[in-house]
């Protein structure tokens, strides 16, 4: 069990070494011949991020806010991020309705 | 003809949706055996002087139909003398017919008034020049003599509409046009006596009938010339109210339809309506759908019951509502004029008011755009807000404080926030109104918008429409719960509101650019770079100095 353990976090550095290596030299080897220039490191982020996940899986919804500790001004800007996020989802939530008549529409037809 | 045919006259004016007032003018006057054409008003003198210099008209007539434009207008008049032109100078329009002592004092190089309805009135003017006669007597006319401003009894209204030769549209080609576009006119005048508005007491001041019908032959008979001869494909109705009394007018309208479609037009063509919520009855929507209603705008002006009664508007707002689902119902697109803030409204009836745009357009079907009432020329509002001492700002721009304080600064916070939304061309509201007419245009040869792009329009809108009014209802609530002292509209939360809605608008501003259709015209609206030309004055009903408006972030 201890050995696995070992093995599974020996694997999991191993492999976090080779994504380091992979962004670093932008998915070419040393040698690669004339071509079009690659993504340059510091534009990569969201690949990095992608990468890191295999990694470190996402553990789920993040924590809840500690309503107890939120200034005034952090409670205004909370809320008006979700507002912004329930008219979104509700006018979201419109359009797929509008979506699914419409496919079943066209199945009935 | 009598009348010299070497006489000219040069009109000028905004001419957006054709600008029927001057092209009824000049119909009148060809009918009358003089020359003429319509040139387009341009704030530079420039062009305007120049082209006065070449033609040298005897008579130059300004179509004046915004207030506040009044000094721009003087400025290129006062050019126009500055270069020597001596041709005689009238005005017309709503508001000089009704301040026409005002615009002259202000105006020193204008000759005269021509007011309210002036296709008579300028024939006899120019008549009378020809002439070499006295022109000072005629009827209608406003004028300076001896120092003075004298104003001439009016003449009688004309009964007869169909009298009047079909508007001078000759030097207009449709078939340029993205979307082929004319205007129309089947009547004058609306019976109902709304404290904002001016077309009741424009048409009163002239006695005769309230509203003036034409015959619905006439009007089909300019739609089929129209399309078949000049390419017209969609027929804006500039009536004042479409649909203003009664079965009478539910009659008149059914008789268009029918007319329409008798004369092969169905299928063919599509038109957009003005009216009151209380007068969109199904059948005779339903008819005039038949026939190719496609839009209808209608003035909905508030949706509290008690911001209805101070309006004068003599309805409740539950009707807006069920206008609204018969519209729904028949797939037709339509927009409306929504004054949030008029004098007498409390922080009550503005609450209401936003809670209203909810119910009524919450779904998306038709973006909510919001201004405030102003007080023009020749309304009852006017003449109540001067008995009461409330009048403020200048002859052209009128202003007033509400009530309560505290709605003067949720107005000022409003204005920062929502001007370049609601009032700008390049603005979602704009954009979105355009969208949204495009989403149900029906129309042979163009491509149809698909239901799921159709819904991709509707649910943009509803975002737009959410989050203006959940900054809205936010701003008032905390308004309302500070000392009006403490109320700060640039700074603490309610900058944050005003960014917050700025930055939900860019984002689906960015999204609409993502609806596929390309050859649609609201897309001419974004590549624009034109400043307000189909706004006219409702850009300045937001009253701030200029150099207080929001620059565009």
């Amino acid at each position: 069990m201890a050995a696995g353990s070992f093995e599974s976090r020996l694997s999991n550095i191993e492999e976090l070494c080779i994504i380091i290596i992979i962004i670093i030299i932008g998915g070419r080897w040393p040698g690669h011949g004339p071509g079009p220039v690659g993504d340059s490191v510091t534009a990569d982020t969201s690949r990095m991020e992608a990468l890191l996940r295999l990694v470190r899986p996402p553990r789920g919804d993040p924590g809840p806010v500690d309503m107890a500790r939120l200034s005034l001004e952090a409670a205004e800007a909370r809320l008006l991020e979700v507002n912004a996020e329930l008219t979104r989802l509700r006018s979201h939530e419109a359009e797929l309705n509008a979506k699914v008549k419409e496919l079943r529409g066209s199945k009935t037809k | 003809m009598s009348a010299d045919s070497t006489r000219s006259v040069l009109l000028i004016g905004y001419q957006d949706q054709d600008n029927l007032g001057l092209r009824y003018l000049l119909s009148s006057v060809r009918q009358a055996g003089f020359a003429g054409r319509i040139e387009t008003y341009t704030a530079d003198p420039g062009p305007i002087v120049a082209l006065a210099e070449r033609l040298k008209p005897d008579v130059i007539g300004f179509s004046l139909i915004f207030q506040y434009m009044s000094p721009a207008f003087g400025r290129v008049i006062e050019a126009l003398r500055a270069a020597g032109c001596r041709s005689h100078i009238t005005i017309g329009g709503h508001y000089p017919s009704f301040d026409a002592e005002e615009v002259l004092q202000r105006i020193p190089g204008a000759d005269s008034i021509v007011r309210f309805e002036g296709e008579r009135t300028l024939v006899e003017l120019m008549q009378k020049l020809s002439r070499n006669e006295d022109w000072r007597g005629v009827a209608g006319i406003a004028h300076r003599q001896g120092g003075e401003i004298v104003v001439n009894p009016l003449r009688p209204v004309l009964d007869d509409l169909d009298l009047l030769p079909f508007p001078e549209r000759s030097d207009i080609d449709y078939r340029r046009q993205e979307l082929p576009m004319a205007s129309v006119l089947g009547s004058r005048g609306c019976p109902w006596d709304c404290s904002f508005c001016s077309i009741r007491p424009f048409y009163e001041a002239q006695g005769g009938k309230l509203r003036r019908l034409r015959s619905p032959a006439a009007v089909v008979e300019e739609m089929r010339q129209l399309h078949f001869e000049q390419g017209a494909e969609m027929f804006l109705f500039q009536d004042d109210d479409f649909m203003a009394t009664g079965r009478r007018a539910r009659r008149w309208a059914e008789d268009i339809a029918s007319g329409i479609i008798a004369a092969g037009l169905k299928g063919r063509i599509a038109f957009k309506i003005s009216c009151r919520s209380d007068e969109i009855h199904y059948d005779t929507m339903a008819r005039l759908a038949e026939a190719g209603l496609t839009h209808v705008y209608m003035g909905v002006e508030n949706g509290d019951d008690q911001g209805l009664a101070n309006m004068n508007k003599r309805m409740k707002a539950s009707v807006h509502i069920e206008a609204g689902e018969i519209l729904r119902s028949l797939d037709m697109s339509f927009d409306f004029g929504f004054m949030l803030l008029e004098p007498y409204s409390t922080i009550e009836i503005v609450r209401n008011n936003i809670a209203f745009l909810d119910r009524y357009v919450g779904d998306g079907w038709t973006v909510a755009g919001f201004c405030r009432t102003l007080p023009y020329a020749g309304t009852p509002l006017k003449t109540q807000l001067e008995a009461e001492g409330r009048m403020l700002g200048t002859p052209f721009e009128p202003d007033y404080n509400f009530l309560d304080p505290k709605l003067d600064r949720f107005y000022d916070w409003m204005l920062l926030t929502f001007y370049e939304r609601n009032f700008t061309n390049s603005g979602l509201n704009e954009v979105l109104r355009r969208l949204n007419f495009d989403a149900r245009l029906k129309l042979p040869n163009r491509r149809k918008f698909q239901p799921s792009e159709r819904a991709k329009v509707q649910r943009i809108t509803a975002e737009c429409n959410g989050h203006a009014l959940y900054c809205l209802r936010s701003a008032l609530d905390y308004i309302e719960a500070m000392p009006v002292d403490e109320i700060d509209i640039r700074g603490g939360y309610l900058a944050k509101l005003t960014a917050h809605e700025k930055a939900q608008e860019r984002r689906l501003m960015a999204e609409v650019e993502t609806v596929n259709a390309p050859r649609f015209e609201w897309r001419r609206y974004l590549e624009s770079d034109q400043e307000f030309r189909s706004f006219g004055g409702f850009a300045n009903a937001w009253t701030l100095a200029p150099q207080d408006l929001p620059v565009a972030s």
